[in-house]
């Protein structure tokens, strides 16, 4: 089910990225313009995603049956969907206050909910943690590297 | 001789104290990506190329190199001891490495598969020395049409041995491809595909899509697993020594992985897995104990292996001859090129000669430097694995974040990294394999310049681009390469139609 969700995405982008490359000059085969390849890679990628989607909903489709008959047992591995989307989540919310609040402060309250959510010993545990990698993390790329993140509150 | 004094040059540059860290940084560094499950070297030189800017060009490469085939090093590690793959090359050796180490032979066969690793490596560098000089040589011939096939061609033989299905691998390098079409155009200077957004004018950088497929995705994966702990047993210095039967059973598939693992490691695609998987079925043929085979034989270990670490070499030719990278991992070498100022192709060699023979003396070093410390190192690199993943993959997760930032020194790459992490992550759940990807993205470009320059330059006569030696020689292996493989579809397809047409 997963492949044809993924897929159907893939090809929603492929329709998506071919119509705005018809917005672009296409040219021909003695002078290409900016949209030649776009246009035939995209359409390219359309024709692929068909393929393998209907190939998938065909695959599914055998397999059912198949399960149907033969009552298969559940296999998959155990899966923490919860934490994922809460790992994701909290990625974005740092990205999102990085500007205003600087590198080290967002940092570090990254960590400490990073660590919060895996479940990592107490809350002075947690707080030290988060403490020591978001500062390494600051020596390193800040410090020795030189790299300019935002100041945000510190500035 | 010329290769001689050229080689010898770049000892005299390699050996100087910085070249020396950053060699050892880099392999060190390798090697234990090599071991924790899960970060690839793809990902470990995504993440640590921002470290490399601050260097200089030279130093750059060499530790990024050193990290790519320090991790064919140390993926042996963990395969044997916990029968876990520290990268995806490793995944044949747990079959017999495992085995031995159940029967107490695990010190010996992470020692054959060090030295095979070091011997073969070291064969692989030989054919990178001699090799990539003379393809860079015949390249300065090539035009944009013999560069536009030869990209066609690395995309199509790509799609035919990455071992996952083929039309998926195909759209993924058409959804790089696509990627790589996004921002100003190069010829033109029209802004396009952008959708409005101003920081996607200067396009799409791929090293911030090869961090979050390879990296943060992977640490989204281990982080929706179980995480728990891997037990690794304790290995003594006195069980490293394998015995005269290992040893003589050795010889042979290490010295056959090296030549094997370099000829493949010149095609696109996963080539370290790919090489050690061939080496694997090929000593199992050879093998006076084919039985043995799965139950912990020596061979199982030394020529996978040495494969692996060859294929690595192997993988640097079309790099550094061509200009093409046909790997992911390659690929990000690219950047550490790029961002030093260093462009590649096959003026490379001529015009930056003293840093390529200084990487290929600095790899030399590398390979013994590797088979000193992962000898007696062995249990220390190994309790890496005891780190708890509750704490490693948030540390992770910061560290990719940091090194991706500082690549343009934007959020929106961030973004962008996040949006690749996501994608990345429901690619891997739906079978789809994200180095396809990469490498389209990368030789996207190559193949747009090479489509409009040759086309322009043919006068829209299509028909040239086959009738032209080098380039028609290219496209008709490529086509016949698309023929077979829909004539194997539809092969396979019939079969199992009539297989479970017999069933029922």
């Amino acid at each position: 089910m997963q492949e044809i969700y993924f897929t159907g995405f893939i090809l929603l982008v492929s329709i998506i990225y071919t119509f705005n490359a018809l917005t672009l000059r296409i040219g021909n085969t003695h002078a290409p313009g900016p949209g030649f390849l776009p246009l035939g890679i995209g359409l390219g990628a359309i024709i692929m995603a068909l393929i393998v989607l209907v190939n998938s909903i065909l695959e599914m489709k055998k397999e059912r049956i198949n399960e149907g008959a033969n009552q298969k047992q559940d296999i998959t591995e155990p899966f923490n969907a919860k934490r994922v989307i809460l790992f994701v989540l909290g990625v974005a919310v740092y990205i999102a206050i990085m500007e205003t609040a600087g590198f080290l402060i967002a940092s570090f309250c990254l960590m400490f909910y990073l660590f919060r959510v895996m479940g990592i010993g107490g809350w002075a545990k947690q707080i030290i943690y988060a403490l020591l990698s978001s500062g390494i993390a600051y020596i390193i790329f800040a410090l020795w590297l030189n790299v300019p993140f935002p100041q945000g509150f510190l500035r | 001789m010329e290769v001689i004094s050229n080689l010898i040059h770049g000892f005299q540059l390699a050996i100087t104290p910085q070249a020396l860290v950053a060699c050892l940084l880099g392999v060190i560094i390798g090697t234990i990506t090599g071991v924790l499950p899960g970060l690839g070297p793809t990902g470990a030189m995504a993440l640590l190329l921002p470290l490399s800017f601050g260097m200089d060009p030279a130093l750059g490469i060499i530790m990024l190199a050193g990290i790519y085939y320090g991790s064919m090093y140390g993926g042996s590690t963990t395969a044997i001891l916990v029968n876990m793959p520290g990268e995806t090359a490793s995944v044949v050796t747990c079959i017999d490495g495992y085995q031995m180490a159940k029967k107490g032979r695990g010190g010996a066969a992470m020692a054959v598969a060090a030295i095979g690793s070091f011997v073969a490596g070291t064969l692989g560098i030989v054919g990178l020395m001699l090799f990539a000089p003379k393809l860079a040589l015949f390249a300065v011939k090539f035009g944009p049409v013999e560069f536009f096939a030869l990209a066609v061609l690395g995309l199509i033989l790509l799609s035919n041995v990455t071992g996952k299905s083929m039309l998926k691998t195909m759209l993924m390098v058409f959804l790089g491809i696509m990627l790589s079409t996004i921002g100003i155009d190069p010829q033109e200077g029209v802004e396009r595909l952008t959708f409005g957004i101003l920081n996607l004018q200067q396009g799409i950088e791929f090293t911030i899509v090869a961090m979050g497929f390879f990296g943060i995705s992977e640490v989204l994966r281990v982080v929706g697993g179980p995480c728990e702990k891997s037990s690794v047993p304790n290995v003594r210095f006195r069980d490293l020594y394998p015995n005269k039967e290992e040893i003589k059973r050795s010889i042979n598939p290490m010295l056959r992985g090296g030549v094997i693992g370099f000829i493949i490691g010149l095609l696109p695609g996963p080539v370290n897995f790919i090489s050690s998987l061939v080496s694997y079925r090929m000593e199992k043929r050879l093998s006076k104990h084919p039985e043995e085979f799965g139950k912990g034989a020596v061979e199982g270990v030394a020529g996978p292996e040495s494969a692996n670490n060859s294929a690595a070499a192997g993988a640097m030719v079309p790099l550094l001859a061509l200009g093409l990278p046909f790997t992911a991992a390659t690929a990000i070498l690219v950047s550490g090129f790029l961002v030093h100022g260093v462009a590649v192709g096959p003026l490379l060699i001529r015009q930056h000669a003293d840093l390529f023979w200084t990487v290929i003396a600095s790899m030399y070093i590398g390979n013994v430097m590797l088979l000193i410390f992962n000898l007696p190192l062995v249990g220390v690199f190994a309790s890496v694995l005891k780190i708890p993943p509750k704490i490693l993959m948030p540390i992770i997760m910061l560290i990719t974040i940091a090194g991706a930032y500082s690549i343009n020194n934007s959020i929106f790459d961030l973004w962008l990294l996040l949006i690749f992490a996501v994608i990345g992550y429901f690619a891997e759940k739906a079978d789809f394999d994200g180095a396809p990807l990469v490498v389209g993205l990368v030789l996207g470009k190559t193949l747009e310049t090479g489509l409009r320059g040759g086309l322009v330059l043919v006068q829209g006569d299509i028909w040239q681009f086959f009738k032209r030696p080098i380039s028609g020689t290219m496209l008709y292996i490529a086509i016949l390469l698309i023929v077979y493989s829909v004539v194997r579809f539809i092969y396979a397809k019939n079969k199992k139609v009539n297989t479970n047409t017999v069933e029922t």
